[in-house]
């Protein structure tokens, strides 16, 4: 009986509230954010520019929005290596195929996408391929397909409401592309929050025998979760296009592993089983900042890669160090609570 | 080790590799040429000396995506010194051991730091790109040392290119090493089931170290042949190779699963990967193409494996 005293109360007092956007797997994120800021305030005031902070936004959004679906997927335990191809084959076939009016092309970018996952999905549901070597194979297809289709050069973007969409902002403060960053991101908090398929997915992430045991249509989610991916891809990529101007098979190289890396510094376990997309966002957004920051900086552009590893590693060292400093003192706490029980 | 060679995963490489050289024979005779076939061997060489190091690191279960940059910026590094001067001994002693270093590098971050090696080597590979670059510059730096480029094209009695000859020792060593030690037992008690490895007293921070560290080395390796076969060297030499020799050990018939390495199957890959690029060279088919029928060789492979396994699980495998 003397060892239940020193049993932990279960912790009820806890808010839960805020949690979702913040909590400690995420301090990290938030930590590098003010202090990037506040760094960015003192040296290059330049950065607040409504002209800059634009641009920063449209960066972030670009890949923001593939970075949003991304987290789905690494929730439900997967990964897609080929969204870096989709994001140039999509715009190229929407702009093949879209004809000149803008609307159709992003309609068509955003449908070519979801071919693409949808065939991503098929292979891995229907072919019992491991998401990751899956998705590699069909990088490499799908980036040669858009080299391919275009011949290895450029496609020019010239209908102006493509144009508009890319570079244009709501009242000339918030991007158009941020807009749509919003309506993608409320998108997937839907769907993971409000919707049963968003527990099925944690559920599919966490332990996939027994999600699959308790009768959840796994090939079904991962085809779902796939196809999404694939048509959030081609979306940017088409923002990227306009942005751009034109529309080339390599447009976004590194956009598999940048897309992850958001996720990862976001707060959200590569193990599956949980995420969260405002650490997804902001994520992206530090990555854009980073970025843009370096250059106002007056950096070598080939910094920007050293700064890219340095973030994610002291993204994820910080909230490692949080969450050990909120476990040391909240058990500091309730040990000094069972002591004074015990005197009193 | 030479029954493996036999497994049936080995055995599909081995037959896909003399139909293609059957196939691209009959297109053009040119590609049994002795040029062409030195040609394969060289590029096939270097792909598999680093994939063997990958598979050390996906039979434990990790991923090492920094491999790509780990060539690169050996090769920017070793080229830089070669301008300077320096005798090409020293050059690559120093070259090798900067890369096991990085390879260390991702050791540390993974045993201390905790990171997945996934996450672990995707900041390296960022970290050590932008190195190689603010190194250069962006420049290429052009080699003029021709003694780099005789060992690994120059000919060993006139009969093959020397790179044959690395990558040969260099499988001998690693083939020792994972069927013939407690190291090799360990790593792939490691990626078979980590518990249990633990359970049994494996160390798995310094299996985790060695394996990095391995990795890390054949990669530098890698990086300094091709930059001799090149004779220069840029920060991009290596890109893409990271998931270009994930995908020949993948073909290899290497589970990503982790538990089991089929190093001789690796070799063979790279081999099959190697003339299938020179043959579709050699048939002028244009090089956009490449991408198609690698993406669709490798997802024919891994198709073909799935529906094989007897034990189909109904759930996906998933990394």
């Amino acid at each position: 009986m003397q060892n239940i005293k020193n049993v932990q109360p279960l912790n009820l007092e806890r808010d839960h509230r805020w949690e979702f956007v913040f909590d400690s797997h995420r301090s990290g994120v938030w930590i590098l954010n003010a202090l990037i800021i506040l760094f960015l305030a003192i040296e290059t005031p330049n950065f607040f520019n409504s002209g800059n902070l634009q641009s920063v936004l449209n960066d972030a959004s670009i890949l923001g929005i593939g970075a949003a679906a991304m987290t789905l997927l690494i929730m439900a335990g997967a990964f897609d290596l080929s969204v870096s191809a989709t994001m140039g084959l999509a715009p190229i076939l929407g702009l093949l195929c879209g004809g000149s009016y803008g609307p159709i092309i992003i309609l068509a970018s955003m449908f070519a996408g979801a071919i693409l996952g949808l065939v991503n999905g098929l292979i891995i549901t229907r072919g019992h391929v491991a998401p990751f070597v899956a998705t590699l194979g069909t990088l490499f297809v799908y980036s040669s397909l858009g080299a391919i289709a275009t011949g290895g050069s450029a496609l020019l973007v010239t209908s102006p409401f493509l144009l508009g969409l890319s570079t244009g902002a709501v009242f000339e403060i918030v991007p158009y592309s941020f807009v749509i960053l919003m309506v993608a991101f409320g998108m997937c908090c839907f769907i993971v929050n409000r919707l049963h398929i968003g527990r099925w997915i944690r559920a599919a992430g966490s332990n996939i025998r027994a999600a699959h045991v308790s009768g959840i249509d796994l090939q079904w989610i991962y085809l779902a979760l796939f196809t999404l991916t694939g048509a959030l891809t081609g979306l940017a990529g088409i923002i990227l296009s306009g942005y751009l101007a034109s529309a080339v098979a390599t447009q976004a190289p590194n956009y598999n592993l940048s897309a992850i890396s958001a996720v990862v510094v976001g707060g959200t376990s590569l193990r599956g089983g949980e995420g969260s997309l405002v650490g997804t966002l902001l994520a992206a957004w530090l990555f854009a900042m980073v970025n843009n920051g370096l250059i106002l900086y007056g950096v070598d552009s080939y910094w920007q890669y050293l700064a890219i590893g340095v973030v994610l590693v002291a993204a994820l060292t910080l909230g490692v160090i949080v969450e050990l400093s909120r476990k040391w003192i909240s058990e500091m706490w309730s040990t000094q609570k069972i002591r004074a029980n015990q005197h009193s | 080790m030479f029954r493996s060679v036999l497994k049936s995963e080995s055995l599909a490489s081995l037959i896909a590799l003399v139909v293609v050289a059957i196939v691209f024979t009959a297109i053009n005779g040119r590609f049994l040429s002795r040029l062409n076939i030195e040609g394969i061997i060289v590029s096939a060489s270097i792909s598999a000396i680093v994939s063997l190091g990958m598979t050390f690191v996906i039979a434990m279960r990790a991923l090492d995506l920094s491999v790509g940059s780990i060539m690169g910026f050996v090769a920017v590094i070793a080229a830089t010194m070669l301008s300077h001067d320096v005798s090409l001994s020293i050059v690559i002693a120093i070259s090798l051991l900067a890369a096991a270093g990085l390879g260390l590098a991702n050791a540390l971050l993974i045993t201390w730091l905790r990171l997945p090696s996934f996450v672990a080597t995707l900041a390296s590979f960022s970290v050590i790109l932008g190195l190689s670059l603010i190194i250069t510059h962006g420049a290429t730096v052009t080699i003029h040392n021709r003694t780099l480029s005789e060992l690994v094209i120059g000919r060993i009695y006139g009969l093959v290119p020397s790179a044959a000859l690395i990558a040969a020792v260099v499988f001998g060593v690693m083939a020792m090493l994972f069927f013939r030690t407690p190291f090799g037992r360990h790593v792939a008690a490691t990626g078979g089931e980590a518990r249990a490895a633990i359970g049994a007293g494996v160390n798995i921070p310094r299996i985790t170290t060695g394996v990095f560290v391995i990795s890390g080395a054949l990669a530098g390796l890698g990086g300094i042949m091709t930059a001799g076969m090149l004779q220069n060297a840029d920060s991009t030499i290596g890109s893409g190779a990271e998931l270009m020799s994930i995908a020949v050990v993948v073909v290899g018939g290497t589970s990503l699963m982790g538990g089991r390495g089929n190093l001789p199957g690796t070799v063979l890959a790279g081999f099959l990967l190697s003339s299938i690029k020179s043959g579709l060279n050699v048939a002028n088919v244009p090089s956009l193409y490449e991408g198609l029928v690698f993406g669709g060789i490798l997802i024919t492979a891994l198709m073909v494996d799935g529906m094989r396994r007897t034990e189909r699980r109904k759930g996906m495998l998933v990394v």
